[in-house]
């Protein structure tokens, strides 16, 4: 015990030297894995835009997929003093009320992203009312618009069963789902709307099954579905959507089929994001359609919130695009499909 | 003394205290080092003891979840018809691939009531007020909500429920929940590697108790709820030392303390510190001691030799001769140095005591020699004249008695004489000369009885008594010269008195300084009787003179009794 102390005593210098040297303000940020293209692309954004206004030299920590890892990067980060105010998209939502609690401990405001926290722990008492808040995408606009873009080309309702997208000429949608995660609010949400959006027609879910927003677990999940009659996909993220056209243009490969026949040959596709790659799978007509997850828009509104939280501006108020809902902060984006 | 003592002082503390301060800096280090080594080792290996169960907990919780996912794909997919016996062999198909799941069973969101459950169990259906899974199920239909764990008499078990939904009607929404059994990943961990009292503690997000193998946790809770999540920290419980490591369990809102027992870190660092303390304080304790003894063996014999030094003062110069000094080779050098030099110094002072001796025999027998021809003229003419006028018997009688007075004065050629031999000398003295001065004088002798057993050193009387003839008598009086002798305390006492012209005070003054001064001679007599009892009797014996004008002149010579004990040996 002494010799803890004779360290800590060597220590305090050291440690107030460092304090005041990090005096400005600095913005910690944690992804839950930067291996995911469009959370590498959201931090990327965030980082541009806190240049500008708390420039600091932020270097997105990267999770790696583990929450035990994430917990010990912020709490090392936040017992180290050095954190003014912390944007965190988590790994799992539900360790949120921890990081709030700790966040709470050391009175560092948090603006979650993408992984919306619990709203009984984001508003789980005065102080994380305050200082704790959510942006993300509109999981409900996605998926309504998502069943927006399908509706478009399937046709309305009485329409479909005379269309060629009804290959088994039944009147029902035979729909497989690429679910990004289970618990994912966008996971959830963008299902629930994009089926209640299609409620009206007879649909037949063949498949769902949740695919991590990854690309290769949709191609597995595709490969899997083949012999099968699918009349069409909606998958939660354009990874999977991406996943599951390498899966098709691999079995078109395979049998000779020329890839200027995908869009006639198979079924309609519906990605969400607006990556680049997702974006370019549209032009070419491979993906029928895809919703911005407007990041770049999120980002504005992060870093309005923080200059909010830390330099007490004005709490930022926006037009319809984003929807607030208590401490969330829903960022609706535009629906992308192949110029006619 | 003082200078031995300083040498040991000078030598002995500082280098026992530099050297105790380097030792005690060693220590130190070493307890620093060998403190946060260990720690930071522990720390390390409980910290992967920590990350490991957490990872054995999020292995399961991914296992729980798949099962969770599965049906919920399954359910989304599902034909409405059949879904009753559908959903019941599915149930009883997981049931045997998953050995840790209890029970499975699916209700309706709408009533509660049961739609489906695996073959083995028989659900009541739930209740849409009271029961707690089925309620927060329906309120966060996004998540899996995780029941209390539940400890049965052979299981621990914890209850999933998850709210389904179906898109195409939403009256047809459902709730499963299934029963998994916890014991298996309770015991995939032994506390055993958790150390005595180690244990895990699982809390849900307000800090309830979930699972605990103790019933109170009210003291590890403060801690808990201190260190939130992710980091460690070591706490003291219940008397013992651990290492707390605080997390959330992925996929649950569950909080995941471990405590991991670090008494054996604690009392390695403290015996590590006690032992090399010990051999600290020996190393410097023994330094010390064998410091000592060299430097004893430096200051001893220097002591020694200065205690020999010493004796110089008491002008003993053979007390080197009586020790024998070891001790390094200059002290020895020094030492033997040192006996030469004082045994050449004895030999000096030897030579130097002999040799005085000698000069003082020769001294005195020139002493005594001087008096005899001056007396022997005198008297042989006396004796010349009385035989010219014809008084043989005269004659005779004087021949007889400086045939005495001389043989007396010869005594064999000894020094010194009886007593009463030195008193029938000076008689025999006073005989003659009372003839040759034709009976001018009378004289007494009177010699105190008891003193036949001393001896004195010859002719003291006769020079006296030759000056109170020569100086003391007047003329035409009849001078009286007595002579008594006594014992006077330790002294004997020779008093020769005469009652002639005497001398006057600074004649008298003048007198007893020529005594003393070697380069008078005058009273040649006195001087020579005073220089000759100084030389054999030392400073004791004196001579002393004490003298009237026109009364006459006593001269008293003292003598120190226990030197008179014995003749010339």
């Amino acid at each position: 015990m002494a010799k803890n102390r004779i360290r800590i005593l060597a220590l305090l210098p050291l440690l107030s030297v460092a304090s005041c040297s990090s005096k400005g303000t600095y913005v910690g940020l944690y992804v839950y894995d930067v291996s995911d293209v469009f959370m590498s692309s959201f931090q990327s954004e965030i980082v541009k835009d806190l240049e500008d206004v708390y420039p600091s030299d932020t270097v997105a920590q990267d999770g790696a997929g583990s929450q035990a890892t994430q917990n010990a990067q912020f709490v090392k980060d936040l017992d180290s003093g050095k954190v003014t105010a912390a944007v965190v998209n988590t790994v799992d939502r539900l360790a949120s009320s921890a990081l709030i609690e700790k966040a709470e401990s050391k009175q560092v405001p948090l603006v979650f992203i993408n992984r919306e926290p619990l709203q009984e722990d984001l508003r789980k008492d005065a102080w994380s009312i305050e200082h704790c808040f959510y942006v993300g995408g509109n999981p409900a606009v996605e998926g309504a618009e998502q069943a927006e873009i399908a509706r478009s080309i399937l046709g309305s309702p009485s329409e479909f069963a005379a269309s060629v997208y009804d290959k088994n000429h039944d009147g029902k949608i035979q729909l497989a789902i690429l679910k990004g995660e289970q618990g994912h609010q966008d996971s959830e949400g963008r299902t629930t709307n994009a089926l209640e959006g299609l409620s009206d027609y007879q649909v037949d879910t063949v498949k769902s099954v949740y695919c991590n927003w990854s690309l290769s677990q949709a191609y597995a999940a595709t490969k899997a579905l083949s012999g099968e009659n699918i009349e069409l996909m909606i998958a939660n993220n354009d990874a999977m959507a991406l996943g599951a056209i390498q899966a098709l243009q691999e079995a078109d490969a395979a049998a000779g089929v020329p890839l200027s026949t995908f869009s006639l040959r198979h079924y309609p596709i519906i990605g969400c994001d607006g990556t680049t790659e997702g974006r370019k799978a549209v032009r070419y007509g491979y993906m029928t359609g895809t919703v911005l997850n407007d990041y770049v828009s999120q980002s504005k509104v992060v870093v309005d919130l923080l200059r909010y939280l830390i330099s007490n501006e004005a709490i930022p108020t926006y037009d319809s695009t984003v929807e607030v809902k208590g401490n969330a902060y829903y960022v609706a984006g535009p629906k992308i499909v192949a110029e006619p | 003394m003082r200078k031995t003592r300083s040498i040991r002082k000078m030598l002995v503390v500082p280098s026992s205290f530099s050297f105790a301060l380097l030792v005690v800096m060693m220590v130190l280090t070493a307890s620093i080092l060998y403190g946060s080594n260990i720690t930071s080792h522990s720390d390390a290996q409980m910290l992967a003891t920590s990350e490991q169960v957490l990872a054995n907990y999020d292995t399961y919780f991914k296992s729980v979840l798949i099962t969770s996912s599965e049906i919920a794909s399954r359910y989304e997919s599902a034909p409405l018809s059949d879904r009753e016996s559908a959903f019941q062999s599915y149930f009883d198909t997981v049931m045997s691939l998953k050995s840790e799941i209890l029970d499975m069973s699916l209700y309706s969101a709408t009533d509660g009531s049961v739609i489906a459950h695996n073959t083995a169990s028989e659900p009541s259906g739930a209740s849409l007020t009271d029961d707690q899974w089925f309620l927060s199920a329906k309120d966060n239909q996004q998540i899996n909500v995780f029941s209390h764990l539940e400890k049965t008499s052979e299981d621990y078990r914890f209850g999933l429920s998850k709210y389904l939904a179906y898109a195409p009607d939403s009256s047809f929404d459902a709730v499963v929940k299934v029963d998994f059994d916890f014991t298996a990943i309770v015991n995939i961990i032994p506390e055993s590697t958790l150390g005595v009292g180690g244990r895990f503690i699982l809390y849900d997000k307000d800090y309830n108790l979930v699972y605990s193998p103790n019933n109170d946790e009210t003291e590890a809770l403060g801690y808990v709820q201190k260190l939130v999540i992710g980091s460690s920290n070591a706490v003291k419980l219940n008397g013992h030392a651990y290492y707390l490591y605080a997390t959330t369990v992925a996929n649950t809102t569950w909080r995941l303390a471990i405590f991991q027992n670090r008494d054996s870190v604690v009392s390695a660092l403290t015996s590590f510190s006690v032992v090399i303390s010990c051999v600290g304080l020996g190393v410097v304790v023994s330094y010390s001691f064998i410091l000592l003894g060299t430097v004893n063996r430096i200051s001893k014999p220097i002591e020694g030799l200065s205690q020999e030094m010493a004796m110089i003062e008491s002008l003993n110069y053979k007390a080197t001769l009586h020790s024998e000094i070891k001790g390094s080779s200059e002290v020895v050098e020094l030492n033997r140095s040192f006996n030469q030099m004082m045994s050449r110094m004895g030999e000096l002072t030897d030579d130097l005591v002999s040799e005085k001796e000698e000069q003082r025999k020769s001294e005195l027998k020139a002493l005594q020699n001087q008096i005899n021809p001056h007396f022997l003229y005198n008297t042989l003419d006396s004796i010349i004249a009385l035989v010219d006028k014809g008084e043989n018997v005269k004659a005779e009688a004087m021949i007889v008695a400086l045939s005495k007075f001389f043989r007396l004065s010869i005594s064999s050629g000894h020094n010194v004489i009886p007593l009463l031999n030195e008193i029938e000398h000076a008689r025999n003295y006073l005989l003659i000369q009372k003839m040759r001065f034709g009976d001018s004088f009378a004289f007494e002798i009177n010699v105190a009885p008891g003193l036949e057993k001393y001896f004195v050193v010859k002719l003291i009387l006769q020079p006296i008594v030759e000056n109170s003839i020569g100086h003391g008598l007047k003329e035409g009086e009849t001078g009286i010269i007595k002579i008594k002798a006594d014992e006077e305390g330790d002294y004997l006492r020779f008093l020769i008195e005469d009652n002639g012209y005497g001398m006057t005070p600074s004649k008298v003054e003048e007198l007893r300084r020529s005594l003393s001064d070697e380069t008078v001679y005058k009273g040649v007599g006195l001087k020579n009787v005073f220089q000759r009892i100084r030389i054999y009797y030392g400073p004791l014996a004196d001579v002393q003179v004490e003298s009237e004008e026109d009364v006459g002149t006593k001269v008293t010579i003292l003598i120190p009794k226990k030197e008179a004990l014995h003749g010339e040996e």
